[in-house]
């Protein structure tokens, strides 16, 4: 049904239903100077939403339109109506953008920005349109009866279903796999005790590091899980206790008699919130990363430096290490990157810091020198919302 | 005494040794299903429970898992079971379970597998009941 075969039979009518069919959408119409004429014929179509007119190259003049429909006509070029239709949606992402041109050529390509695109010839089905749009935009609102409104919380339902599947799926696989590596890693502590034999010793310290090996790639999928899926916990943090809280995680590297306690100093301490959990997994992650590559010729020394900036706070783990070479620096935050064939981990430990990081809305960056040291500095906010 | 609940008899093998070899000389009892642990303790008497005794408990465990074996010991109704110190002594990572674990009252520690003698000579207590 158009305006047209309504012509005869009783326009006044249809008019005032139309007006409060739509009541409260407001329309924009972008258009050239020179065609200020034309749109004159549109704004009388479209007379019960008094519609506002602009040029192009209003928009951002314009601001923020709280109109819900917004016409662009006759965009002569395919540049021209890409340029207008992206300010449009940068400005009000949710409005509906109708397109009146003709010849433009790949028109349809740009639906994801355009909702609609008529012809020159097709601007009396403006009325209608907008009244269909009304009508489908009322279903979409109108309270929990409608029909797009209970799919989604149906589809909301269902993810919120596998995603907690999921994850007792990630535990228990991972309980299901650590348990014979367990067991064989007992049977191995076992074996030590039992036979002394210099090269039954050295098969068995093998065995346990290749174990542990695989342990931590499984420790390392449950925490990529974990930091994915559990939501944030923010509570109140002091520095020196979660260091207390690193020891047990680290017991099984193989350092003799380096400790977290022995090597790591705070060096600063004032109380910030965060999420502890995921704090001491990235703490974790970072003093590990760096015992393992300490320098052979001393000690390790691990130092934790903070302080407050604007809204932010730093926090500056460094260490004396070997350092990591300037061709690896961007990269080792990229998933199952290592750096060498040698190194024993999943490559996914700094993955998994950095997911954190982001996740407890802050960045990390690394800076080093071969040699000499390692420097990791994490941002994160003060507060959370 | 110690009593071990686990359904893999490899590691109650193992946890057996390992007390030993951390020093541990009194009884240990080993169950295989919590169910069986359970039907232990409700035939024990309580002057037969040692001074110092412990249960090393298993979480993941067919039919009776490890937390429902402490909600049945509990509803046994005996103080001196309902109290007996138990450590979890496990291979899971979910920390759910810590969670879990520590809403109950008599559960003393959350142990992760496997037990090594160094962590036996770290447990309270052991040389007392080795005594």
């Amino acid at each position: 049904m158009t305006v047209d075969d309504l012509g005869s039979v009783n326009r006044r009518l249809y008019s005032k239903l139309l007006a409060e069919a739509v009541n409260g959408m407001q329309i924009s119409i972008f258009a050239r100077k020179s065609d200020f004429q034309e749109v004159t014929h549109i704004k009388g179509l479209l007379k019960e939403w008094s519609p506002k007119v602009f040029q192009y190259g209003e928009t951002a003049r314009v601001g923020k339109l709280t109109r819900e429909i917004v016409i662009l006509y006759k965009p002569q070029l395919t540049e021209e109506l890409i340029r207008i239709a992206a300010e449009v949606r940068i400005l009000s992402p949710s409005c509906y953008l109708l397109v009146i041109g003709e010849g433009i050529p790949g028109m349809t390509l740009f639906h994801a920005q355009v909702n609609c695109a008529l012809q020159l010839s097709e601007i009396k089905r403006i009325p209608e349109l907008i009244h269909e749009l009304k009508a489908r935009s009322e279903r979409i609102t109108s309270d929990g009866g409608s029909m797009a409104m209970q799919e989604l919380q149906e589809k909301n339902k269902e993810l919120e279903k596998i995603n907690f599947e999921l994850d007792r799926f990630v535990y228990s696989a991972s309980h299901d796999l650590r348990s014979p590596l367990t067991s064989v890693l007992g049977l191995l502590y076992l074996l030590r005790e039992e036979v002394k034999a210099e090269g039954a010793q050295r098969y068995v310290s093998l065995m346990e590091e290749s174990i542990l090996k695989l342990d931590n790639i499984i420790r390392d999928i449950v925490a990529y899980s974990r930091n994915n899926r559990a939501g944030l916990q923010i509570e109140e943090i002091h520095l020196p206790e979660l260091i207390s809280d690193l020891e047990p995680g680290l017991r099984y590297l193989e350092t003799g008699e380096i400790t977290v306690s022995g090597c790591v100093k705070v060096m600063a301490d004032f109380p910030f919130s965060s999420d502890r959990n995921r704090l001491v997994a990235v703490l974790n992650n970072l003093i590990s990363n760096s015992i393992k590559y300490r320098h052979p010729a001393r000690l390790p020394e691990i130092e934790l430096n903070m302080e407050r900036n604007g809204q932010h706070i730093v926090l500056v783990v460094s260490d004396n290490g070997i350092g990591i070479k300037e061709y690896h620096l961007e990269k080792i935050f990229d998933m199952f990157y290592r750096t060498s064939d040698h190194s024993t981990g999943s490559g996914l430990g700094l993955y998994i810091v950095r997911e954190t990081i982001k996740k407890l809305g802050g960045t990390i960056r690394v800076d080093s020198v071969v040699n000499q040291g390692t420097k990791f500095t994490i941002t994160l906010p003060l507060a959370y919302a | 005494m110690i009593i071990l609940i686990d359904d893999n008899p490899i590691d109650t093998f193992i946890h057996t040794k390992a007390l030993e070899l951390g020093g541990y000389r009194g009884r240990i009892e080993a169950f295989h299903s919590a169910e069986k642990a359970l039907e232990y303790f409700k035939g024990i008497s309580t002057s037969a429970i040692e001074p110092d005794s412990f249960v090393l408990l298993d979480i993941r465990i067919p039919a009776m898992n490890g937390f429902e074996f402490l909600d049945a010991l509990k509803r046994l109704d005996r103080e001196v079971i309902a109290t007996f110190p138990v450590y979890f002594l496990s291979s899971s990572l979910d920390l759910e379970d810590l969670q879990r674990a520590n809403t109950y009252s008599n559960v003393v520690g959350f142990l992760e597998k496997p037990l090594t003698r160094h962590m036996v000579a770290e447990l309270p207590g052991i040389h007392k009941v080795a005594s």
